[in-house]
């Protein structure tokens, strides 16, 4: 620094808002463990794969996406992503059908989802226990309660994106740190008891907050063998585990969540910075996966928990309508470690704590979605009311209408299981599997497509045996992206439940199709809809394709 | 009325029919100091001026981004949308330059509060001890910035209030709670110590900003100091202590 130069910096500049930690930590909570991990890992009781290998070997498959998002990045860093590097590579037409049903229309079944992993972590283990049972079993169970979850979660979104960047990132810094800090204590909690322990604390636990009937760990292993619990922590076949890959993934295949955002995250052209950050993001998760479920089995036991898990979810599904779970709410991994002390205090504390992994993630069910409008608006697809903010408060205000009202319409159908609706969770994971199909072949056709515009990139320079690294990557994750979406469509082992299954046992769902054909016609009919409408007004939208966006 | 085409003009009627609508828009940068520096005009140190920057203390920027489009100025859409609460973009076509206003704070390479009151200190620019420190507070000085701290240090004095000089308590009190902005403002000075040999100045002139910048340095070193500040300053250039602000490309 005591060197005297003069730079030749050419204007003012800007300091963006996200520093790499914060584009970390969104990755992190994006892949949340607590959340998304917890409340799908209890639904694979019926797998053959075990977890961890699954956790593992999924992971490592995952950071071809890692590599894929971080060189589209750092080649096009815009707000919008997977949009603007569709629309650019592959055409307009395209990137607009794959952008807004994987990063828009497909959030609005996440809304009931994210609602049901709150009420769980937060409304049901506090108001237990806060001594409010009825309160408790209420927002366990009934519809109503859900429903109304939906909405609180809603609003929480809708002011936390207001708020703007800068401060989202502040708050989700707060979340990170005293999430994991609750992590930790649930951690110490499982290292230092045994089996014997837990068993007294569930016992006394699960009696005192929910009126659970004595007897609850027995009950419990019996309940799940009854419901079919299979799933083992560790082993597994390769094809086994591959299995029960279509269920992680609702998880652990969103370590890019936040590429619509990279526009305002600083150095993003970094391809290092942009792969480090969602790296890391993937490979603490998975890490912590592991030996999180390790020390559930070696305290709780891997076999109690999925039990509870077969229990709870083989009820709730209608497979065994008449055997109610004997641990009467979803079994909160956090929860049941919390069940090793009867202190309230600290369980309050821990489990409130805790909940900081739902709120610090929130944003991310609609925050990376006002991008994807925001930027289809920028270039004349959607009308330019859509990219406009309230003034005083800065809120996105019409791109959270039109994520907000259709997503409580679709929680509505969800929480009431109407046109059995509530089969479709999974349908969550593949419109956006598809939306990243789109921006991988995207990805392995840069270097060809956008000669220049690659060669110009700092990504131009990784290559593996001549061949550019984001083509080799892309085509890893291709790979996996095809095996995914042919076990969810075709299901021929009757396993996932949301396609048109070539199994005779298996299900053919027709709302599940139905739903997610509508939403590609949706898109479909806009785009043609603008595409004419602009060509009316002289605007020619091909022509806007061929223009990289500016930031 | 159009836009003029003489940029101090211009941001004098922008900042006059802000005030008018009681919005507090104050001018910083290159022409906020050749409005407070005759020496601007001395012939090493002119320099062209693109930019007029302005800063606002209200986090709600939405009247004075409504007052620049009334102006017929043209929003950078995108850039506003995505950065406006704290930064907005314009853009004078016909004059070929652009608009930048920072919203709530100043924040480059390091952040420095600016608060309503601060801002009423002077009626058309920030006060002379933050102008100062906007250029100091650059890790990346380029030739523009250096001449306009020259300018600065020639024609006024380090003082104990704002009329005219730069208010050396507030500055010293910045830079004690700030290690960073401290490290970053002694670099720079440094820098303006070497470089101004290199401008056709009269020799009283250096004199004069050799002399200014050594008071300016017992200040900042004697100013009493935080214990975060301390803890801050053992770790010293191991750790980054500033932020490089972006190139931002036009819309």
């Amino acid at each position: 620094m005591s060197e005297s130069t003069l730079f030749l910096r050419k204007a003012t500049g800007l300091v963006r808002s996200w520093s790499v930690f914060d584009a970390f930590i969104y990755a992190f909570f994006s892949i949340n463990l607590v959340t998304l991990g917890m409340y799908i890992i209890s639904q694979m009781y019926f797998f053959e794969g075990g977890l961890v290998p699954t956790l593992i070997v999924s992971g490592i498959i995952i950071v071809s996406e890692v590599v894929v998002y971080a060189g589209l990045i750092a080649v096009m860093p815009r707000a919008g992503g997977d949009y603007v590097w569709q629309s650019r590579i592959l055409g307009g037409g395209l990137g607009f059908v794959l952008a807004v049903t994987g990063w828009w229309f497909i959030l609005w079944l996440w809304t009931p989802l994210y609602a049901d992993m709150l009420r769980h972590i937060f409304f049901v283990p506090l108001l237990g226990i806060l001594g409010l049972k009825d309160a408790a079993l209420w927002f366990a169970w009934d519809p109503s309660a859900w429903f109304l979850v939906c909405v609180l979660m809603c609003a929480f979104v809708a002011i936390i994106i207001a708020m703007g960047m800068k401060t989202y990132a502040q708050v989700q810094k707060f979340c990170f740190w005293v999430g994991n800090a609750g992590l930790l204590v649930c951690i110490l909690f499982l290292l230092f008891n045994n089996n014997d322990a837990f068993k007294a604390g569930l016992e006394a636990n699960a009696i005192k907050l929910f009126g659970a009937a004595p007897g609850v760990y027995d009950a419990t292993l019996a309940a799940g063998a009854n419901a079919g619990a299979a799933t083992p922590l560790m082993g597994g076949t390769i094809i086994a585990i591959f299995l029960a890959m279509p269920y992680i993934v609702f998880f652990n295949l969103w370590p890019n969540w936040g590429a619509t955002l990279y526009g305002e995250v600083k150095g993003a052209d970094d391809f290092k910075r942009n792969f480090t950050g969602m790296a890391w993001a993937l490979g603490v998760t998975t890490a912590l996966g592991a030996v999180f479920y390790l020390l559930v089995d070696k305290t709780i036991t891997w076999n109690f928990l999925n039990n509870a898990n077969a229990a709870y979810w083989s009820y709730r599904w209608g497979y065994t309508p008449d055997v109610q779970p004997p641990l009467n709410v979803w079994p909160y991994p956090g929860l049941l470690a919390m069940f090793l002390t009867t202190n309230p205090i600290l369980q309050f504390v821990v489990i409130l704590a805790m909940s900081m992994w739902f709120f610090g993630w929130a944003g991310t069910i609609f925050l990376s979605s006002t991008r994807v409008i925001f930027a289809a608006s920028f270039d004349r697809l959607l009308p330019e009311f859509m990219a406009s903010i309230e003034p005083r408060t800065r809120t996105p205000i019409w791109a959270m209408v039109f994520m907000v009202v259709p997503g409580l319409i679709v929680s509505a159908l969800y929480v009431w299981n109407v046109f059995g609706f509530s089969s479709l969770t999974l349908a969550s994971t593949l419109v956006i599997a598809v939306t990243y199909l789109g921006s991988t072949i995207a990805a392995i056709l840069l270097p060809y497509l956008k000669k220049d515009l690659y060669e110009a990139s700092p990504i131009a320079k990784y290559k593996i045996a001549g061949i550019p690294l984001i083509t080799v990557a892309g085509v890893i994750f291709l790979a996996f992206l095809v095996f995914l979406l042919y076990e969810w469509l075709l299901d021929p082992n009757a396993l996932y439940g949301i396609g048109y299954s070539i199994n005779p046992n298996g299900l053919k769902n027709l709302t599940s199709l139905i739903f997610m054909g509508a939403m590609y016609l949706l898109a479909i009919i806009i785009y043609v809809a603008a595409k004419f409408y602009r060509k009316s007004q002289g605007v020619d939208l091909d022509k806007v394709y061929k223009e990289i966006p500016v930031e | 009325m159009p836009i003029l085409p003489d940029a101090q003009e211009e941001a004098r009627r922008i900042a006059t029919i802000a005030a008018e609508r009681g919005i507090t828009l104050r001018l910083l940068g290159g022409l906020a100091i050749r409005l407070h520096s005759p020496s601007a005009t001395h012939r090493s140190l002119t320099r062209p001026y693109a930019d007029l920057d302005f800063i606002l203390a209200d986090k709600r920027a939405h009247r004075a981004e409504a007052l620049l489009a009334e102006m017929e100025y043209e929003p950078n859409k995108t850039f506003n949308l995505l950065n406006g609460d704290h930064r907005l973009l314009f853009y004078d076509e016909a004059n070929a330059r652009q608009v930048d206003i920072f919203v709530g704070s100043f924040h480059m390479c390091h952040r420095l509060p600016i608060t309503e009151a601060r801002l009423k200190v002077e009626p058309l620019t920030l006060p002379l001890a933050e102008l100062l420190l906007t250029k100091m507070q650059i890790v990346q000085l380029n030739e523009k910035d250096m001449r306009d701290l020259c300018a600065l240090l020639i024609d006024h004095p380090f003082g104990e209030g704002d009329a005219e000089m730069f208010n050396l308590d507030y500055m010293a009190k910045l830079c004690a709670d700030d290690w960073g902005l401290w490290k970053t403002v002694t670099l720079s000075a440094q820098r303006v110590r070497d470089f101004c040999d290199a401008y056709d100045l009269e020799p009283e002139h250096k004199l004069t900003i050799i002399e200014r910048l050594a008071v300016l340095r017992t200040a900042l070193d004697e100013a009493p100091k935080g214990l975060k500040w301390k803890a801050r300053d053992k770790i010293g250039e191991r750790m980054q202590w500033y932020e490089l602000p972006e190139e931002v490309q036009r819309g």
